[in-house]
């Protein structure tokens, strides 16, 4: 176990003290199981749900822990934003993917991903839609992703940008964005762009070969 | 914690109607003061023989029955000793608990409002104690005696019910009671435990004193050393001795001796007598690890400690409280999450 694991998980441990460890040496994956509490911010509570979350002891802090909901209390379907055997999908790959780039703290991703998540589930059992929304099914998250959270929906930009960001030819910080914003890259894309950068490949490759889908079936 | 807001309700109506409030509100301000009546209706606002409502919520959810019909110094099981030359071994815990500085609180409020706000805190004590089965024996200034335990109960749960009664009411003055007073200028409050369990052979229950001045009480090396245990815990802090100890299922994770905080040796053992090889050791009790593996406690996003009381009728959650957690995920389908 690498020792930052080791550091986070005591904090985890200490503060959630509900969820036991199970390093699980002969795996790759070890794993904490326990009770997630949903709590509203007035103090208040709302459910509970036994989970158990998978964490890649070798590559942590640079992976995505996957979560499964044991107790059943949410209906497999897809609706709920869960597969058959329980793993639970917090978001959407290209955020999950993002975040595993730049490493990640066990007590922070419960807080930001887990937790938010269960609270969603239940504030959906309540009302019969998530608070803030959700993706759509398939590749229009894919789509809807790319126009939300990166400002693009030309799928031509979007083909040649991916393409680009394949061959390593990024603009110069000083250089007119390639959006046609009339703003220079810096200002404009920049951030965006480092985004998909750091992305695994095979992310880029699925998404431009989803992006030309979509053309053709436009054409 | 939500279970004592009708208590703190009555401290902040008495710090808020305190004569200095308008002292300070300078020159040319009437000087008033609270009216007789404002102080009874605050007074009273806690009835003595039920439980403030938003305890009693939590009473029910633990599915509790409260025995109101006490008196100080006749333990239920051992009130046919009163008046009697009888006595009777039995084990008992004896818990000790004080509340510390609340002196401060005449440093800012007037004796009116020092006493609304003691006896608030007190009455949420008693009320504490009396959900999770416990019988105050005596009051002593801010502090109590409580046993826990008798005929009716086991020595086990007994034992579990002293440590979730403490454990729930220090993190009320830890945190709750505390917060707000220190947001008006009070420093320095808190509270202090000890706990120590005395087997049959070791308690002797027997009417002390003469008449109508005397009290069904324990003679016990035990009750005596809970006394003693509660002047060695830290602020905020419990203490408990071995045999409290050995009654806890998976002891060591909420257990570590005194001596091993002081970096003492001569603080490990609350008690020795070296020609019978007796040495009982003392433990700090982590009460927050302990009162975050109840049942009845839930962990919310950020490791608060919150009362699990499911929604009644009379209690709506209020979804607008979720909505600032559940607007930080938008989830997404996929087939691609997977377990190797």
């Amino acid at each position: 176990m690498s020792s930052k694991l080791d550091k986070d998980l005591k904090v985890f441990l200490n503060i959630y003290n509900k969820f036991e460890y199970d390093e699980r040496s002969e795996k790759q994956l070890s794993m904490l199981s326990g009770e997630i509490d949903i709590c509203g911010t007035d103090g208040n509570y709302w459910d509970s749900f036994n989970i158990e979350i998978y964490i890649n002891k070798e590559t942590y802090p640079f992976c995505i822990p996957i979560i499964i909901e044991t107790s059943k209390k949410i209906i497999r379907h897809k609706d709920w934003h869960i597969s058959s055997e329980g793993i639970c999908c917090l978001d959407i790959h290209h955020e999950l993917e993002y975040l595993c780039r730049n490493g990640i703290n066990i007590v922070s991703f419960y807080q930001k991903k887990i937790y938010p998540y269960f609270a969603n589930t239940v504030y959906k059992k309540r009302e019969g839609y998530y608070a803030n929304g959700e993706y759509l099914h398939d590749f229009g998250a894919v789509i809807e992703f790319y126009k939300k959270r990166l400002n693009l929906s030309n799928p031509i930009i979007i083909i040649e940008l991916l393409n680009n960001i394949l061959k390593n030819t990024i603009p110069n910080r000083n250089d007119k964005c390639f959006c046609d914003s009339n703003l220079k890259y810096k200002k404009c894309h920049l951030k965006e762009v480092e985004i998909l950068r750091s992305l695994p490949k095979e992310r880029i490759l699925k998404d431009l070969k989803g992006f030309k889908a979509t053309i053709k079936l436009s054409s | 914690m939500n279970i004592y807001n009708d208590y703190m309700d009555v401290i902040k109506e008495a710090v808020d109607s305190d004569t200095s409030n308008y002292l300070n509100k300078g020159l040319g301000y009437p000087s008033m003061k609270r009216s007789n009546e404002q102080f009874k209706n605050l007074y009273s606002k806690i009835s003595e023989s039920t439980i403030a409502p938003s305890l009693r919520t939590f009473s029910t959810s633990l599915g509790k029955t409260v025995n109101f019909n006490q008196e100080l110094g006749l333990h239920p099981s051992f009130q046919h000793l009163k008046d009697t030359n009888d006595t009777e071994e039995h084990y008992i815990v004896s818990a000790f608990i004080d509340i510390k500085g609340s002196t401060n609180l005449f440093k800012k409020f007037d004796k009116e409002t020092v006493f609304l706000i003691t006896n608030a805190i007190l009455k949420a004590g008693i009320h504490t104690a009396l959900i999770f089965g416990g019988y105050v024996h005596r009051l002593q200034g801010d502090g109590m005696f409580v046993y826990f335990g008798g005929k009716s109960i086991s020595k086990n749960e007994a034992v579990s019910q002293a440590l979730q009664a403490v454990s729930v009411y220090t993190y009320f003055v830890k945190n709750d009671l505390k917060e707000y007073l220190q947001s008006k200028g009070i420093e320095n409050i808190s509270i202090r435990s000890g706990i120590d369990l005395g087997h049959n052979n070791d308690v002797l229950w027997g009417n002390s004193g003469i008449g109508e001045i005397s009290e069904v009480t324990t003679c016990s090396l035990h009750t005596s050393l809970a006394s003693k245990m509660q002047s060695s815990a830290i602020s905020n802090g419990v203490v408990v001795g071995n045999y409290i100890k050995e009654e806890v299922i998976n002891g060591d994770e909420y257990f570590t001796t005194v001596s091993s905080r002081t970096d003492n040796e001569n603080d490990r053992y609350i008690y020795r007598i070296d020609d019978r090889n007796f040495y009982y050791t003392q433990f700090d009790f982590n009460w927050e690890r302990f009162l975050k593996k109840q049942k009845f406690i839930a962990i919310d996003q950020m490791g608060n400690v919150v009362i699990k009381i499911p929604e009644t009728n009379i209690r709506p959650l209020s979804i607008a409280s979720l909505k600032p957690i559940a607007d930080l995920s938008k989830p997404f389908y996929s087939n691609e999450f997977k377990i190797r």
